[in-house]
């Protein structure tokens, strides 16, 4: 490993704010760009108001919420309601390769910073804008979060048990479906870049991208006109198919998943029960059999499961019968192939000391993306950005800290 | 070797992506090539002879299955060419190496070491094509205890963690009832290959990108991960509610005509909301005194969760809301929300979500040519709108084998005899 980054020396504006543009230039960042985030303790991102903070505590430098996201880059405290904050801002502008935002469309306009006034200053730049839904459009100021979208996008519809209303997916579930679809697309447009030096916009809408995921079903109410709904953990295709109680996990409940896709998964599910008596019904020996009585065979299951240690069961099941455990989060960093991938990865933050970040999904075999650094506190990086990336002086710099223009802390 | 150009005989300017042929053998992880496809990658998609096992996946064109039918393979192989082609034999290998010779980019889904056994491995193919991006997405990654364990959705749910998040506690924990994580793993290596490829282009060094899926659904648990070793509490599922450290949030509530989510929480999320949301209320039907002077933003809802007094407060504001919810519709809720400026959303269903004005207003939604039909079919189209390089049209899905001629005589080189043997021989 010879230590080269794919985005040595690509630059990167990050006047995005929350979830999906953050998470976005955490990739380029990840993988070596050097990232500006921008950053206020005024106008703070919500995520620095929202936990978890270290020890409970709330603060504005103490939420790891906020620092996972914005691990690798560093950060501009500055005031855009000042013109000689934005001025900065603009300078970033004539500085950066990427430039990100997620505000509703309206608000950049309102500071002069809309694409179409800022290509001129930058016409090499690619600029990502992803707000809900869109930039253009009857609701392209409609403004929230990824768990609403989560809602509009329809995945709130098709979680939870047939019987019952819908339940939450947990988090802003949209938000990494997002996220994904935006990156791509931000580097595609660097490499189109790269080839023929020409920026552009992209426009991404939150909405649009979401129900990507949804496509088939779509389709599905297309062709037949059927809605997809709720309807616990069963599947079209296979049977037995769902969640298990197994004995307690450290005092808490134990599950197990299973899933037989195959009439061999569901005979080496009979083999790991000890092929007990009443798995001979002839019933049971198809697809179609075992899911016109599907509620019975799933008591009978459990049943048997929870007798079982989880892991013991776990190892009893995989890999000839497709078999998870179903971890709180305590038990994620201990499962042996999170662990062996490496995933998570501690950094020292200034203020909250040595804590687990979120690591990379995918390993690069000659360029890997790494953690540079923990996330930074605000103001904690503004010095830096000011006199070493936009080359201004001490004067300059102190007219903008007399001004209130940047927020300077620390060093 | 001559790249078939997606803009011929339209005046759409080339994709990002368009000087680009991605070789996509991947049993699952459609969405990967979908996504360079849409981008402007020429996408092969290879299957075995007879076609990919995928394209068995209900649910199926007007529900009569068949192997062109699936609607799972339509909409992820849209924008690809197909082709077909045997890797248990040795004619077959040999010509998936000269495809793979003048591409750029391999995907694969396969089990590790299926490919190694097939003189098809990485190094194999290193060696053939030293720029190559091979993309690996597996539920597990290429090495460690579980490396080639299989990796359903439910598994997947389960082991990254958004199950145990997920469900009414008196019941089992659920997943998202449609596949959902092998998605996420998919879109997570066209990331990590636009990565590698932006490289690979740059440098010519082409290298293997290795995806798990586990830990792409990992991710998607947002902030959950850390709750046990900063604050010390483990996030369960709550139902209609969201646990956040010690804090419960209300999410869900039934309305006249299906579900709505608003956030019931105080603080800088969800204390402008229910502000907002209340004066709404107290202006149509009054709300009681008890409510008039509370600060949402400042109120603390972990304290609210343990105490008596403040769980009764919670149900009691939560009744409230439920009552003047019960008597809207989920587009009076949502139009009046929108004028108001809080943040509330219907709970979409797919037929809401095919009629949305703000979808048809942006185009979303794009009529895809089949020719084996009798009328073009609607999909969900472009994920995004590049003001220089747009998002392709994409035609529908390959037929098994469609490109075969295409892409062996016309863009190898193969003579038509020896395509005919490969037929005969059941490779192609």
């Amino acid at each position: 490993m010879d230590g080269v980054q794919v985005f040595e020396g690509l630059k990167v504006w990050d006047m995005s704010w929350v979830g999906v543009g953050p998470l976005t230039a955490r990739y380029l960042a990840d993988y070596g760009a050097t990232v500006v985030r921008l950053d206020s303790s005024t106008r703070p991102d919500v995520l620095r108001l929202t936990p978890p903070f270290r020890d409970g505590v709330p603060g504005i430098n103490n939420s790891h919420f906020y620092a996972d996201y914005n691990a690798s880059k560093l950060g501009i405290g500055l005031d855009l309601g000042n013109p000689l904050g934005r001025e900065v801002a603009l300078r970033l502008v004539d500085w950066c390769d990427v430039l990100l935002e997620s505000f509703t469309p309206k608000t950049m306009a309102a500071w002069g910073m809309s694409y179409a006034e800022l290509q001129p200053r930058n016409p090499g730049m690619v600029m990502l804008s992803t707000c809900m839904q869109g930039q253009t459009g009857p609701r392209r100021d409609y403004r929230g979060f990824g768990n609403l979208m989560a809602a509009l996008s329809g995945f709130y519809e098709i979680c939870g048990y047939s019987d019952r209303d819908p339940v939450p997916v947990y988090g802003a579930y949209t938000d990494f479906i997002c996220q994904r679809f935006a990156t791509t697309a931000v580097v595609a447009a660097l490499d189109h870049r790269r080839r023929t030096g020409e920026g552009q916009h992209i426009d991404l809408s939150q909405y649009e991208a979401a129900v990507q995921l949804l496509g088939p079903e779509l389709l599905d109410y297309e062709l037949t006109g059927r809605v997809a709904t709720r309807r616990g953990n069963s599947a079209d295709a296979a049977c037995p198919h769902g969640v298990y109680p197994t004995r307690p996990v450290r005092e808490h409940e134990g599950w197990i998943a299973i899933a037989c896709e195959t009439d061999g998964h569901w005979r080496a599910l009979c083999r790991a029960m000890g092929d007990p008596d009443w798995t001979n019904d002839p019933r049971w020996s198809t697809f179609v059999g075992r899911k016109a009585a599907e509620d019975e065979l799933d008591g009978r299951l459990a049943e048997w499961t929870s007798q079982w240690e989880q892991d013991a069961l776990f190892a009893a099941l995989a890999p000839a019968v497709p078999a998870g455990m179903v971890p709180d989060q305590t038990g994620l960093p201990l499962d042996a192939q999170v662990r062996h991938r490496g995933y998570y990865v501690t950094l020292e933050h200034t203020e909250m000391g040595t804590v687990p970040y979120d690591g990379l999904q995918a390993h690069l075999s000659r360029t890997p993306g790494r953690l540079t650094k923990a996330a930074p506190c605000v103001g904690e990086d503004s010095y830096t950005v000011l006199a070493d990336l936009l080359g201004m002086d001490e004067d300059e710099i102190a007219d903008l800290l007399a001004a209130e223009a940047v927020e300077i802390t620390g060093g | 070797m001559s790249i078939a150009d997606p803009t011929v005989g339209t005046d759409r300017a080339p994709g990002a992506l368009a000087p680009y042929r991605v070789v996509d053998f991947s049993t699952w992880a459609w969405l990967t090539g979908r996504m360079l496809a849409d981008l402007g990658a020429d996408v092969v998609k290879v299957e075995p002879p007879g076609g990919d096992p995928g394209r068995r996946l209900p649910p199926f064109a007007d529900d009569e299955p068949g192997p062109e039918r699936s609607l799972r393979w339509w909409f992820f192989n849209r924008g690809k060419r197909g082709v077909t082609l045997d890797l248990d034999t040795a004619d077959g290998q040999s010509l998936a190496r000269r495809l793979l010779a003048g591409a750029d980019v391999m995907i694969e889904s396969f089990d590790p070491g299926h490919l190694s056994e097939r003189g098809l491995g990485y190094d194999d193919l290193h060696r053939i094509n030293p720029r190559l991006v091979v993309t690996s997405v597996t539920p597990f990654g290429q090495t460690g205890p579980y490396a080639g364990f299989a990796g359903p959705d439910l598994v997947l749910s389960a082991m990254g963690g958004p199950m145990w998040l997920t469900g009414e506690p008196d019941r089992p924990p659920v997943r998202i009832s449609v596949p959902q994580y092998e998605l996420h793993g998919a879109a997570e290596a066209a990331v990590a290959t636009t990565i590698a490829l932006y490289h690979a282009a740059a440098t010519g060094e082409g290298q293997h990108v290795d995806v798990s899926a586990q830990l792409a659904a990992i991710r998607t648990i947002m902030n959950a991960s850390s709750f046990p070793y900063l604050e010390g509490v483990e996030l369960r599922r709550q139902g209609r509610d969201v646990a956040h450290g010690h804090a419960r949030f209300r999410m869900l509530y039934r309305c006249a005509d299906g579900h709505v989510s608003v956030l019931l929480a105080g603080g800088a999320l969800g204390g402008p909301v229910v502000t907002a949301l209340l004066r709404w209320i107290g202006e149509e039907e009054g709300v009681p005194d008890w409510l008039q002077e509370v600060d949402w933003v400042g109120i603390d809802f972990a304290e609210l969760a343990v105490t008596e007094e403040g769980r009764k407060f919670f149900a009691d504001v939560s009744a409230l809301i439920d009552a003047f919810f019960a008597k809207r519709t989920k587009a009076e809720l949502y139009t009046e929300a929108l004028a108001r400026r809080f943040l509330l959303a219907p709970v979409n269903t797919v037929a809401d979500i095919r009629v949305d004005e703000q979808l048809a207003a942006r185009g979303l939604f794009v009529e895809v040519e089949h020719p084996e039909r009798d009328a073009p079919v609607v999909y969900a189209g472009p994920w995004a709108k590049l003001s220089g390089t747009p998002l392709a049209d994409g035609r529908r899905a390959p037929l098994v084998g469609e490109h075969n001629r295409d892409v062996y005589v016309g863009e190898l080189g193969l003579r038509t005899d020896e395509l005919k043997r490969l037929n005969v021989l059941g490779v192609v």
